[in-house]
């Protein structure tokens, strides 16, 4: 070929044509592939209340259909959204609010945030799912805790992360983890006063107010116990109202 | 090394495939890659996964380089590799979320960091860039799986001491763990796992050891100097 391939004009034009069909590729990719990948976020959302909720075991949710997901979700729970003050918001979706952007945008103003809550019935019990989102060692954790009736003790919980370390870390979504959370009673008050509940390290001197933290991953557990203890205080006002 | 009209699976060929198994291992013996063998060993599910991630990138990495290798120009002949890999990878990763969602929840970063893996860089700089598609296929193939078994191997030590599981599957009962037992005031148990196998050094420890075995085994690759 005649091309001088090492002239300026040819390897400009190489680049921009790469750049071009890559480009587009991938622009073509990402909007095709949106609608099912938002589809699988929506359903492993619904799982994470359904499960927290006590409705099956996440394993077992996972084997179900995404239709059958929706109707179950859509039978047994209905969902509101509080401010600060314990004011419902009305007209918003409490499943539309995405709550690790939400404490992102709302970061250290927790008087403006929105509060989501969703109320799950199965076979005449009662729990109420809140979420809640903070920060592990290399990126958001977030969670889904159920309470009993009584509105204070943990019925239910799980957690999950965009990137804390595999068998470190990520040891936060397994079941020897969450299994602490339900195996002695976890209470957010004692008494009157607001205690939440905290992940810590070297044995439990309140078991009823905490758990132990995962050994080698000191500060994904920290995160989520900061997590856990700020994640329900705001809902104490809002208590009264949720029916 | 012009391959003149040779079957694909020539002696010559063949040999793309069985070197970086062995005597030109990426890992142990050229010592690329050495990031994701740290990382991603934990669990050999993970280990596994990447290792197929990889397989596809760098095969259609290789191919396509070496489809296009007379049309790039020299001086920014990396950049468009990266941007090649760069595209491959994100492909993966977006086909991944939107149809096996729990894998790619496993994986997580490492499939982005397969962008940074230097066995690509090194097999397209190295081969792709001066063969026919063919054989480049056949390269690429070869390092995948050379970096594959290592991987493998490195993950199964490390998932077995340091989890007492494999592939997720837990052989460790719960009795033989070493417990606090309340009632008698003692301990339970005799076992306990090894928590040095979770963290990521062990992994260089372990890539030394298959060096080691592969350098005594076949004296003629120990470097002289």
């Amino acid at each position: 070929m005649a091309i001088n391939k090492n002239s300026t004009s040819y390897t400009v034009t190489f680049a921009v044509v790469l750049v071009c069909i890559c480009g587009a590729l991938l622009a073509f990719l990402a909007t095709q592939l949106k609608a099912s990948q938002q589809s699988n976020i929506a359903n492993e959302k619904r799982q994470f209340i359904l499960s927290a909720a006590g409705f099956a075991t996440m394993d077992s949710l996972k084997g179900l259909d995404k239709s059958e997901i929706e109707r179950m979700f859509s039978e047994s729970v209905s969902s509101y959204v509080y401010d600060y003050e314990g004011k419902p918001i009305e007209g918003e979706k409490a499943f539309s609010i995405d709550i690790v952007k939400e404490y992102k945008a709302t970061k250290n103003q927790p008087k403006i945030r929105r509060y989501p809550v969703f109320t799950c019935t199965s076979n005449g019990d009662t729990s109420y799912v809140i979420p809640m989102a903070g920060n592990g060692l290399w990126g958001p954790v977030w969670g889904f805790a159920a309470l009993g009736s009584d509105q204070n003790t943990i019925s239910g919980i799980v957690f999950d992360h965009k990137s804390e370390t595999p068998g470190l870390g990520a040891k936060i979504t397994e079941k020897s983890f969450i299994d602490m959370f339900t195996s002695t009673p976890k209470m957010i008050m004692n008494k009157d006063k607001y205690m939440g509940i905290k992940v810590v390290k070297g044995g439990l001197k309140e078991p009823n107010h905490q758990v132990d933290a995962i050994a080698g991953a000191t500060i994904t557990s920290y995160g989520v116990s900061a997590m856990l203890k700020s994640g329900f205080k705001p809902y104490m006002k809002a208590w009264d109202k949720i029916k | 090394m012009s391959a003149k009209k040779e079957s694909l699976f020539s002696k010559k060929n063949l040999k793309l495939i069985k070197d970086p198994l062995n005597d030109s291992n990426p890992i142990s013996i050229q010592v690329l890659g050495i990031c994701s063998a740290l990382a991603i060993t934990i669990m050999l599910e993970n280990a596994f996964v990447m290792s197929m991630s990889v397989l596809f990138v760098l095969i259609m990495a290789n191919v396509i380089v070496s489809l296009i290798r007379n049309l790039i120009p020299d001086k920014i002949r990396i950049i468009v590799q990266l941007v090649i890999v760069a595209t491959l990878v994100i492909t993966v990763d977006q086909i991944l979320k939107a149809y096996v969602y729990e894998v790619s929840k496993q994986l997580s970063v490492f499939v982005g960091l397969i962008i940074t893996n230097c066995i690509i860089m090194g097999r397209l700089e190295a081969f792709a860039l001066g063969n026919k598609p063919g054989p480049a296929f056949l390269d690429a193939i070869g390092n995948a799986f050379g970096y594959t078994w290592i991987l493998l191997v490195v993950g199964l030590v490390r998932e077995v001491f340091g989890s007492g599981s494999v592939w997720g599957y837990r052989f460790v009962p719960d009795s033989w763990l070493i417990n606090f037992n309340p009632s008698t005031g003692g301990t339970d148990g005799f076992y306990e796992h090894n928590g040095l196998m979770l963290l990521s050094p062990i992994a260089l420890f372990l890539v030394a050891a298959v060096i080691w075995v592969q350098r005594a085994k076949n004296r003629k690759l120990i470097e002289e100097n």
